[in-house]
């Protein structure tokens, strides 16, 4: 009986310690400023990751709690789990393990229509913003005369 | 109208295709170089093509033609042609050719700040009825725009030309306009940007025994207003107030014709000018528009006669509303494409336009509809 007891007590700390790791992991995994700047969809996984790793984290302490699950069960969550944990391991340490939460993608709009710079469609020739920097960029060159204001 | 000064045209226009053509084939070997060729068709029925009390419908072509090549980093130069052909009123016939130089650097991050200076030389040459007002205009711009921080940028520019007609001498102008602007940006997607503007137009030619008002005057005063309803939706809000500081010396020059010719709208009128206008971007390369333009013109100098030809002696005055709507649709080549597959553009606006005056022969409306293709091949 106290073997049992023994064999469950250490299948629920394997199972605790990785998701409550992953968690932490899911947590700091955030974009770096520059991604978030060059990346539009970016600050939004990020909060769906967050949301995951909040979840997760509460997943773990209710398994925590209940103890209920079978041993080939565990096994193959603990698995996955670990694999899991790597891979945000190998994340963290490609965002340098930085716990800075991602800067707000700041709202720039130069031609004043209220929209986004670089989400109009445009020609590349006189495309404004730092999508083509370089020679010739020609930022003003095209003065068709049509529209000075939102077109 | 006007004199009979005939002038030859040929000498500027010639030495400024040898200069861009020079530009053209030289080939610096240190920087990189952009060659571009812009072909355009547009096609424009109205119902009302002089905007006057006849209606009179016509569907003008008119295609384009731009070109050029960026050149050492900060340099352009090309060229800009452009026909209008009316098949029902063969009088409003033109076609305007520019040459343009300009130099545009950039700097700061991402190259926020620029610098434009722009050389260009227009001319405009019509059918025999409109030849009083074939010209060529040099102009010189300048623009500076300085972007301070993220949310608030500033921009100052001044614009210098020279209407020289060729066949009237009493139209010449030299034209100045110096304008400014602040924007500021906040992350609620709300853009404010506030612009003045002064323009100062001397009449070079003008004969002073006919009209006694040598220069006219203009300020502009408004504000752009813009807000972020939703991702790729935006509303734009639109004022401005012009004063033309007394009659335009065009119009008072003229008072003895049956009708005033002139080219762009500078000068001419006071009034109030506000719009909204409503945009939203859809993936796959379309945007769609809708807008409503209010708009009063009060002539200074105008003098209004009624329907059986008796002077009220009254000013004219107009007041406009025009409702528009547009769809635009973008598409790039895929990447890693040959060079000869062109960015093209396809777009569609309607507008209508309701013209109240109190000089009858201009109480009118105007029906517009325009279909635009536009092709661009960089190289």
């Amino acid at each position: 009986m106290r073997a049992q007891i023994s064999r469950c007590l250490v299948v629920v700390a394997m199972l605790l310690w990785p998701a409550v790791g992953l968690s932490q992991q899911r947590a700091t995994r955030v974009p770096s400023g520059e991604e978030a700047r060059s990346n539009p969809l970016a600050s939004k996984n990020t909060g769906k990751k967050r949301s995951a790793g909040q979840a997760g984290s509460t997943r773990s302490e209710s398994k925590g709690k209940t103890k209920a699950k079978s041993e080939s069960e565990a096994k193959s969550e603990s698995k996955a789990k670990s694999e899991s944990k790597a891979k945000s391991e190998s994340e963290k340490k490609k965002t340098g393990g930085s716990k800075a939460k991602a800067p707000p993608k700041k709202f720039v709009d130069r031609n004043g229509d209220g929209i986004q710079d670089g989400q109009e469609h445009r020609f590349r020739r006189g495309r404004r913003g730092p999508a083509r920097p370089g020679p010739g960029n020609g930022r003003q060159a095209r003065q068709r005369g049509r529209h000075s204001h939102g077109r | 109208m006007g004199g009979n000064v005939n002038r030859s045209n040929d000498t500027i226009p010639t030495a400024l295709l040898i200069a861009v053509a020079a530009l053209l084939l030289w080939t610096p070997t240190a920087a990189a170089q952009e060659l571009f060729i812009e072909p355009e068709i547009e096609s424009r029925s109205s119902s009302n093509v002089y905007l006057t009390r006849q209606a009179e419908w016509d569907v003008a072509i008119m295609p384009r033609l731009n070109g050029g090549l960026s050149f050492a980093r900060h340099w352009t130069a090309g060229f800009s042609n452009r026909l209008s052909v009316f098949p029902r009123h063969s009088d409003l016939m033109f076609h305007r050719h520019e040459l343009y130089l300009f130099a545009n650097p950039t700097w700061g991050a991402g190259g926020k700040n620029e610098l434009l200076v722009r050389l260009s030389a227009q001319t405009q040459r019509n059918a025999e009825e409109y030849s009083s007002i074939n010209h060529l205009k040099p102009i010189l711009s300048a623009r500076l725009v300085r972007e301070e921080t993220d949310w608030w940028r500033w921009e100052l520019s001044q614009d210098l030309s020279l209407a020289w007609f060729y066949d009237d001498q009493t139209r010449d102008t030299l034209d100045a306009w110096v304008r400014g602007s602040f924007t500021l940006t906040a992350q609620t997607r709300t853009t404010v940007s506030p612009r003045v503007g002064y323009g100062f137009r001397y009449y070079t030619h003008q004969d002073q025994a006919v009209v006694d008002d040598s220069h006219d005057q203009q300020v502009e005063v408004g504000v752009h207003l813009s807000q972020g309803l939703a991702d790729r939706v935006g509303l734009q809000l639109d004022y401005a107030y012009l004063d033309a500081v007394g009659p335009s010396g065009l119009v008072l020059q003229q008072l003895s014709t049956t009708e005033v010719g002139y080219i762009g709208e500078e000068f001419l009128f006071s009034g109030h000018r506000a719009g909204l206008i409503y945009k939203q971007v859809f993936g796959g390369g379309w945007t769609v528009g809708a807008g409503l333009l209010f708009e009063t013109r009060d002539w200074a100098g105008w003098m209004v006669v009624d329907s059986a030809g008796a002077a009220t002696g009254e000013e004219r005055r107009d007041r406009r509303i025009s409702p528009n709507t547009w769809v635009e649709y973008t598409w790039w080549p895929r990447e890693g494409a040959s060079r000869a597959v062109p960015e093209g553009k396809l777009s569609f606006e309607y507008a209508y336009l309701r013209q109240w005056s109190n000089d009858p022969w201009y109480d009118t409306s105007q029906h517009v509809t325009m279909l635009n293709l536009a092709l661009s091949w960089l190289m």
